[in-house]
C-alpha cells in the first residue's frame, strides 16, 4: 500500500514566515480577533456545555474578569506571534487561550466549527513560521539538514490531515443524513432554512430560492459530497490536496453567496499550502527583488500591524464587553456593542482578495511550468 | 521517516476515535464538523422551526420582542438555538420555568430595556415553505409554547 507522500509537503520556513504575516494580515484587515469579554456569570441561566468539554468542569460561567484576562492573554499572544518574538510559546498560548475561551463560548447549545484557524499556529510554529520576517533578526536562519526538513514536511502533512479529516467528517454526516438520495434536495432545504429562519437574504440567496431545477440542486448535493469526502483521499500527495483546496475555496465562496455564511476559518488555513515557491520564482526575477523590497517592507508592515494591536488593546480596556475586535475594514464599528461578526463588505473583500491571490498563484505556476519546456 | 509514518497513523486513529465518540456524545474541541447534514423530504414543503419570543403584558396580551435587542448581551447567531434548547429542556422537565436564575435574567434584561412585562412566552413556530406556491405558511397548530412568569 502506498503511504502518504509526506516529503511532498515540505515548505521552506521562509515561505511559512510569509504565510505567518498573511495569516495575521487576514485577521487584522478583514476578520478581526474574537474577544471573550461578553461572557460572564450574568449568562449562567443558559449555561449548558457539551458533555465532554473543559467548561463542563465548571458550575457556570466564570466572572467577567476571567474573560477579560483571557482576552488580553489571547491578544498579547497574537501580537507576539505576529512580530515573531517568542516563537512556539506565543502560538501555543494563542491556541490554548482560544480553545479555553471557545469552550465557554459554545456552552449555550450551539457549536461553531471554527477550530482550524486557531489551532493552525501551533502546527506552523513547530514548522518554523517565526524564523523570518520578524521584528528582531532571528538566529535560526541557517540552512536546514535532512532531519529538519523531514520534520517540517511531517508537520505540514499532519495539518493537511486535520483539514481533510474535518471536511471528511462533514461529508460523511451529509451522506448519512440522506444527501445522496435522488429525491432529496439537501442544499435547497438548507438554503430555505437559512433564508427564512436566519433571515440571510444577501448576495444570490433570493435568486437561488426561486431556482427549481432538480438536476441543478442534485449537482450541488453530489459535488459537495464528493468534495468533502474526497478531501481525505487527497492528502496522499500535496498536489492532489492543493487541487481539493482550490475547489474547497470555490465551495466556501458558493456558501457565502448562497447562504451568506462567511466560513473564513478554513479558507485562512488553505493558504498555508499555497505554492509560495512559484510566486517567489517570479518575484526573484522582478525589479522589486533588486531592491530587497520584501525584506525592507518587513519593518513597516510589522509596525503598522502593531499599531492596530495597540488599538485593540484600547478597545478591550475601554469597552470592557465586546464580541469582536474590529478589523481595519470594520474599524468604524469599534463603538458598536452589537458588532459580532465581520461585516458583509469585509467578508466579500476577504473572499475577493483570496480569489485574486489564488489566480496569481495559479498564473505563476502555469508560467513556471511553461518556462520548463 | 518511519517514525513519522507511525505517528501519522496514530494521529489518524485518534481522529477516527474522535469521530466515533462524537457520534454518541458531545465533545469540544472536536474535529467532527456536522455542518448542515440534514436532508429531509420536501414532498409536502420544507418544514422549518423558527423560535419567537413575546412579552406578556398585565392584561395577558402578547407583544413580540426583537431577539437581537433582548439578547444583545449574547451571540446573536446562537439565540435561535438557545431558545429552542430552552424550550426542549423545559418540555423535558430538565429546567423549570420558575428557575430563579432564568427569571432573574429576563427581569433584568426587560428592565434594562424599559419594558414592564409580567412574563415572557417562547414560541417555537413550525412554518412550512411551499415549493410550488413559493410561500411560507404557518397555521400555528403545532407550535411549541413555554411561558416564564416573573
Amino acid at each position: 500500500m502506498k503511504f502518504v507522500d509526506i516529503n511532498s509537503y515540505y515548505t521552506d520556513p521562509k515561505y511559512l514566515s510569509i504565510y505567518r504575516l498573511l495569516y495575521c494580515f487576514f485577521l487584522m484587515f478583514f476578520i478581526g480577533l474574537p474577544s471573550f469579554t461578553w461572557l460572564g456569570s450574568n449568562l449562567d441561566p443558559f449555561f449548558s456545555p457539551p458533555t465532554w468539554s473543559l467548561s463542563n468542569l465548571f458550575p457556570g460561567f466564570p466572572s467577567k474578569h476571567f474573560f477579560l484576562i483571557l482576552s488580553l492573554i489571547n491578544l498579547l499572544a497574537f501580537v507576539s506571534m505576529f512580530l515573531g518574538i517568542t516563537k512556539n510559546i506565543a502560538a501555543i498560548v494563542f491556541t490554548v487561550s482560544s480553545i479555553i475561551a471557545h469552550n465557554f463560548w459554545y456552552s449555550f447549545g450551539k457549536i461553531d466549527h471554527l477550530l482550524l484557524w486557531y489551532t493552525l499556529p501551533v502546527f506552523l510554529s513547530y514548522a518554523g513560521w517565526s524564523t523570518h520576517f520578524t521584528i528582531f533578526k532571528n538566529s535560526d536562519q541557517a540552512p536546514l539538514d535532512r532531519r529538519a526538513k523531514d520534520r517540517i514536511a511531517f508537520i505540514m502533512s499532519l495539518l493537511a490531515l486535520f483539514i481533510a479529516f474535518t471536511m471528511f467528517t462533514s461529508g460523511i454526516q451529509k451522506l448519512m443524513g440522506g444527501w445522496w438520495r435522488w429525491d432529496r434536495e439537501a442544499v435547497r432545504f438548507q438554503l430555505i432554512n437559512n433564508y427564512f429562519t436566519m433571515q440571510r437574504h444577501e448576495f444570490f440567496a433570493a435568486y437561488f430560492l426561486h431556482l427549481k431545477s432538480h438536476i441543478v440542486w442534485k449537482f450541488m448535493d453530489y459535488s459537495a459530497l464528493i468534495l468533502e469526502i474526497g478531501f481525505l483521499f487527497a492528502v496522499f500527495k500535496r498536489s492532489y490536496f492543493q487541487f481539493f483546496l482550490l475547489f474547497g475555496f470555490i465551495f466556501h465562496l458558493s456558501v457565502l453567496l448562497m447562504f451568506n455564511i462567511s466560513f473564513y476559518a478554513n479558507v485562512i488555513c488553505y493558504f498555508a499550502f499555497l505554492n509560495f515557491a512559484s510566486i517567489s520564482y517570479f518575484y526573484k526575477r522582478s525589479i522589486f527583488s533588486r531592491f530587497g523590497l520584501a525584506y525592507k517592507m518587513r519593518l513597516p508592515v510589522l509596525i503598522t500591524g502593531s499599531i492596530l494591536c495597540v488599538f485593540w488593546l484600547f478597545c478591550l480596556w475601554y469597552r470592557q464587553s465586546v464580541f469582536r475586535l474590529p478589523s481595519v475594514i470594520d474599524l468604524e464599528r469599534f463603538n458598536d456593542s452589537a458588532f459580532q461578526d465581520p461585516s458583509s463588505f469585509a467578508a466579500t473583500s476577504f473572499f475577493f482578495t483570496c480569489a485574486v491571490m489564488i489566480c496569481l498563484a495559479l498564473a505563476a505556476e502555469i508560467l513556471k511550468s511553461a518556462k520548463k519546456f | 521517516m518511519d517514525k513519522y509514518k507511525l505517528i501519522y497513523v496514530l494521529v489518524f486513529c485518534l481522529l477516527c476515535l474522535n469521530f466515533i465518540a462524537d457520534h454518541f456524545t458531545k465533545i469540544y474541541p472536536s474535529v467532527v464538523f456536522p455542518s448542515f447534514s440534514g436532508a429531509p423530504s420536501m414532498a409536502k414543503g420544507a418544514a422549518l422551526r423558527s423560535p419567537e419570543i413575546y412579552g406578556i403584558t398585565g392584561s395577558g396580551s402578547l407583544v413580540m420582542l426583537n431577539e437581537k435587542v433582548l439578547f444583545s448581551d449574547l451571540y446573536t447567531k446562537h439565540t435561535d438555538f438557545l431558545l429552542q434548547r430552552l424550550q426542549r429542556r423545559m418540555a423535558a422537565g430538565e429546567l423549570s420555568p420558575k428557575d430563579p436564575q432564568l427569571r432573574g435574567y429576563f427581569v433584568r434584561r426587560l428592565a434594562e430595556l424599559g419594558k414592564p412585562f409580567k412574563g415572557v412566552r417562547i414560541v417555537i413556530t413550525k412554518p412550512v415553505y411551499s415549493l410550488v406556491r413559493e410561500n411560507l405558511k404557518n397555521n400555528g397548530e403545532n407550535d411549541d409554547i413555554v411561558n416564564i412568569y416573573f
